[in-house]
């Protein structure tokens, strides 16, 4: 039982510093920021429990003690920063769909058109802004006026295209 | 460490292969099937053998005592494997799906080293295909109704998270 509540304790207070830390000074890098965060209060939790276990302090009963306890205490927060990173791509990138159904939803009963929605959702917004991305991440380059793939970006390209190769999708997008 | 320990905690890890390896099979075998119930399959068999493997370990293991110790780790570990498949299906699966910048990259592959100009990537991707497509998901996922050429909001989960996902910007000062 000891990890579980643990790495439920050290998976928030992750999240509440990043709240605070992201509202007082927003970094530039979100993900790496987010990790570095994690993995100090990852360090910070094991070395509490590895400390208290050592000092026989009167709460260690109820920490993780021994390797097994640690790693099952690793993996459960690690699991949940992972999930929580995911789930944080959405707040970086805008998502097309999100932004539709919060159009739609915003104009509450008299609804949207599909013109009405695109004359806010544009190549701009849809398409070139996530070509400026593949830029700045360095999976693309420019070359006069064309696009072209960067050895990185071919190799992720490469990724995703056979595993929808295997799945038997379409294009997608 | 004890090999009944260490299987118990590599289960959630187990659990992912089982759920990626599955999910590419089924989609392989049963192309007829829906892509969600695809992944529902091969996350709950993930989710099975996790369960198994604890259940048939986790007894023969030293580490945790029987009760609420042991209880508590098989919660932990299930909790991770679910977690794991939500990066995989939110993380992996999506993007391959539906990311623009996975399917612009796509575009660029096919042409090769010689690449494309604005105009001729916006020729082949665009907003127009962009938002006709996800509205198609919305609609044949009954998250949005259609009446007279107009798109209505439904209650859905999606709406749920894109409400709280709207409320994490703010919270983090987006």
């Amino acid at each position: 039982m000891r990890p579980l509540p643990w790495a439920l304790v050290a998976f928030l207070l992750s999240v509440a510093v990043q709240v605070v830390v992201w509202r007082l000074r927003p970094p530039s890098t979100g993900y790496v920021g987010f990790l570095g965060l994690s993995a100090t209060v990852l360090s910070l939790f094991l070395a509490g429990f590895w400390s208290a276990q050592s000092a026989q302090v009167g709460v260690a009963d109820l920490l993780p003690r021994g390797l097994a306890d640690s790693i099952s205490f690793a993996t459960v927060y690690g699991s949940l920063v992972l999930a929580y990173m995911t789930t944080y791509s959405a707040v970086q990138g805008d998502s097309p769909t999100m932004a539709i159904l919060a159009r739609i939803e915003k104009s509450g009963s008299a609804g949207l058109t599909f013109e009405m929605l695109l004359k806010e959702l544009d190549d701009q917004i849809l398409v070139v802004a996530r070509l400026n991305d593949l830029i700045a991440g360095g999976l693309v380059r420019q070359n006069g006026d064309r696009y072209v793939m960067t050895p990185r970006g071919a190799l992720m390209a490469a990724v995703y295209a056979t595993y929808r190769k295997l799945l038997r999708m379409e294009k997608g997008g | 460490m004890e090999t009944a320990a260490l299987l118990c905690l590599l289960s959630p890890f187990g659990g992912l292969l089982t759920c990626a390896v599955l999910h590419i099979l089924v989609s392989r075998a049963a192309p007829g099937l829906s892509r969600p119930r695809a992944l529902a399959v091969s996350g709950l068999a993930g989710l099975v053998l996790v369960l198994a493997v604890t259940l048939a370990f986790g007894g023969r293991s030293t580490v945790w005592t029987p009760g609420p110790d042991r209880a508590g780790a098989t919660v932990g570990w299930m909790l991770t494997y679910l977690c794991l498949a939500y990066c995989y299906i939110f993380g992996f699966y999506n993007p391959s799906e539906s990311a623009r910048r996975i399917r612009l990259l796509v575009e660029l592959r096919a042409v090769g080293g010689r690449g494309l100009t604005l105009d001729e990537i916006l020729t082949a991707y665009n907003a127009r295909i962009i938002v006709e497509a996800r509205l198609q998901r919305l609609l044949s996922s009954r998250q949005i109704v259609e009446r007279g050429g107009r798109y209505f909001a439904k209650p859905s989960a999606m709406l749920f998270i894109t409400k709280a996902v709207g409320l994490l910007r703010i919270l983090l000062g987006k």
